[in-house]
């Protein structure tokens, strides 16, 4: 009896094997899969990745997040077969990360680490990168100028990369990492160092290729306008393990969808000030400020703004409102994990 | 041979380097023309003219094993191998390969530069010691030979250096001591030949001779020192050989250690 059991359980398992095995083919194969990573690097100190498993589909735009140490640049790091898993696998569309096959599909941009040589012009530099991904000459003397000429990088090509500045030679990095049409791109920090101009250009720049080539995007930055810039969806890593993986919106809302209001007033605001429950007072530059922020879903809006009106109402001189950012967000969460 | 194409471009890359700041390297030129007088002079006065070699034959010599010295083991060379090693284990292209021809070039390109500050100072050199009696024609050419022919061993050496930095980072405290004591063991400051023995027979037996002593010789002389050219040619193959060995095991074990540690 227990023998026709075992065989009817088998059979069953058998069976939802196959029908996942004929949804898994009618869906597009992964841009990236991670399936349970795990790496340590010394036996006696915790995993810098730990069974850690996602998948990112074509097309997508991804931010890898987490605080110093969290285990992004080590995933990227196994994502592009620099570093080998103990456990699990990766692949880079259905191809094992770290194969050359692998490896052509990819485009690379670490904002510490430079892709350019430094004596030679920037063309040469580029031509050479074509020729690294096996692009033929003609093809790369056609897509270079075009290329160049979305990320403004047109003036730079006949110029030596030493005498380029930062920002100039990081628009000058992601063409290159880009000149062999990679399906996949993982960006490492790319406007680190950046000053606002610079970083709004590259973003631009990157969401116009993005738009026309269709390419997937794996980004790690600590500047979460980055993202927010770039990117539908986040995977937050804590630990080397996965803490979240959803769309930015959600992310917002999962770590604490905050509003914030901003008041003017045309009289000192009184040092002790009784608030309402789950209102929140912070920090001001002056004391004709007030910055009150709470979670909309512990006290409605209406309430707030009859507290408002009751206590402050006459020397209200101007009010603000706004939400807190990812940024914000994402730091209360860390900050939580911490505890 | 599309990879082979791919890695001569690299090394046609990596050969245009000095080539580009020509201004930030006058110091190292200049420096280069004043050893070369100074361990002349050193070794004219140590011999008192018992020296197997002429006065302007001392010079030349000099002037190409000065040249190996200036552009040996240069540890930019093998920073830059090192670093560029995790990036290329993300591309389709082989780290050795690319090393190999990129130090190939480097080192090719910088002795040209440092044998075209020879030939220009050779008029200037000729008020010192007198004319010169070596044939500057066939001295040039069989030097030429040598860029080519000695940029392999160079080449896989520091290879071998970047590829020992991965599993070793102290290796960059090994590398001064070692190139200095392998060039001078070479005969990197006078001609071997010249010194005493029992130091003679020895030195001539060590790979360091055959790369620098016995290639100086055989530039300023043309022809090996107590050896035939054929003799010579095949020792400096066996070398490059062994480094090729060496070489590919030290990538082994440094790309097995960075995979595991994380660089």
């Amino acid at each position: 009896m227990n023998y026709f059991k075992h065989l009817e359980s088998n059979f069953f398992t058998a069976v939802e094997s196959l029908d996942t095995l004929g949804a898994m083919n009618s869906s597009p194969t992964p841009a990236i899969s991670a399936l349970s990573l795990t790496k340590r690097f010394r036996p006696e100190l915790p995993p810098a990745v730990e069974n850690l498993s996602f998948e990112i589909l074509p097309g997508e735009s991804v931010a890898f997040l987490g605080p110093n140490g969290a285990g992004k640049s080590t995933t990227i790091k196994l994502l592009c077969g620099i570093l080998v898993p103990d456990l699990g696998s990766a692949a880079i569309l259905g191809k094992p990360a770290g194969t050359p096959d692998a490896n052509r599909h990819l485009g690379l941009v670490f904002g510490a680490r430079s892709q350019l040589y430094f004596h030679m012009t920037v063309r040469e530099c580029l031509e050479l990168q074509a020729e690294t991904y096996f692009v033929n000459r003609e093809t790369a003397k056609l897509r270079i100028p075009k290329l160049a000429e979305i990320f403004g990088a047109g003036p730079l090509l006949g110029r030596r990369v030493r005498e380029l500045s930062l920002g100039e030679r990081m628009r000058c990095e992601i063409v290159t990492s880009l000149v062999h049409q990679p399906k996949v791109i993982l960006l490492d920090e790319p406007t680190i160092g950046l000053d606002v101009i610079a970083k709004l250009g590259l973003r631009e720049s990157l969401r116009t290729w993005r738009k026309e080539e269709n390419t997937t995007l794996l980004l790690t930055s600590h500047d979460l306008t980055d993202v927010e810039a770039l990117c539908d969806r986040c995977i937050l890593v804590n630990h080397g393990k996965k803490a979240f993986d959803g769309k930015l919106s959600e992310a917002r809302r999962a770590f604490g969808d905050r509003r914030k209001i901003h008041l003017t007033l045309s009289e000192p605001c009184p040092a002790e000030l009784s608030l309402p429950m789950n209102i929140e007072r912070k920090n001001s530059e002056s004391a004709y400020e007030l910055n009150l922020e709470f979670d909309p879903k512990l006290i409605p809006l209406p309430v707030v703004f009859d507290w408002i009106s009751t206590r402050l109402g006459t020397k209200i001189a101007d009010i603000q409102m706004g939400q807190t950012g990812l940024e914000e967000a994402i730091r209360k969460h860390y900050e939580l994990g911490a505890r | 041979m599309g990879n082979f194409s791919y890695y001569l471009r690299f090394a046609r890359f990596r050969f245009k380097e000095p080539w580009t700041d020509f201004r930030s390297s006058i110091p190292a030129y200049v420096l280069f023309a004043f050893f070369v007088i100074l361990l002349t002079e050193v070794w004219e006065r140590f011999q008192s003219g018992t020296s197997s070699f002429r006065k302007s034959e001392v010079l030349l010599y000099v002037g190409v094993t000065e040249t190996f010295f200036m552009t040996f083991l240069r540890p930019k060379n093998i920073q830059t191998g090192m670093e560029d090693f995790a990036i290329y284990l993300a591309k389709p292209r082989s780290w050795i390969g690319r090393e190999f021809f990129g130090n190939l070039g480097a080192t090719f390109g910088t002795r040209l530069f440092y044998l075209a500050t020879l030939a220009v100072l050779i008029p200037v050199l000729s008020l010192v010691t007198g004319p010169f009696t070596t044939n500057l024609g066939g001295f040039f050419a069989r030097v030429t030979f040598l860029l080519f022919f000695l940029a392999v061993p160079q080449a896989l050496i520091t290879v071998l250096f970047s590829s020992f930095k991965l599993s070793f980072p102290q290796t960059d405290y090994f590398i001064l001591p070692f190139g200095k004591l392998f060039l001078s063991f070479g005969g990197v400051f006078a001609p071997l030949s010249d010194f005493g023995e029992p130091l003679k027979s020895i030195f001539l037996k060590l790979p360091g001779s055959d790369l620098f002593f016995q290639a100086a010789h055989f530039a300023v002389k043309g022809t090996p020192y107590g050896m035939s050219f054929e003799e010579w040619f095949l020792r400096v193959c066996v070398i490059d050989l062994i480094l090729a060995v060496f070489v590919l095991l030290a990538f082994r074990m440094g790309k097995r250690r960075f995979q595991a540690w994380g660089g």
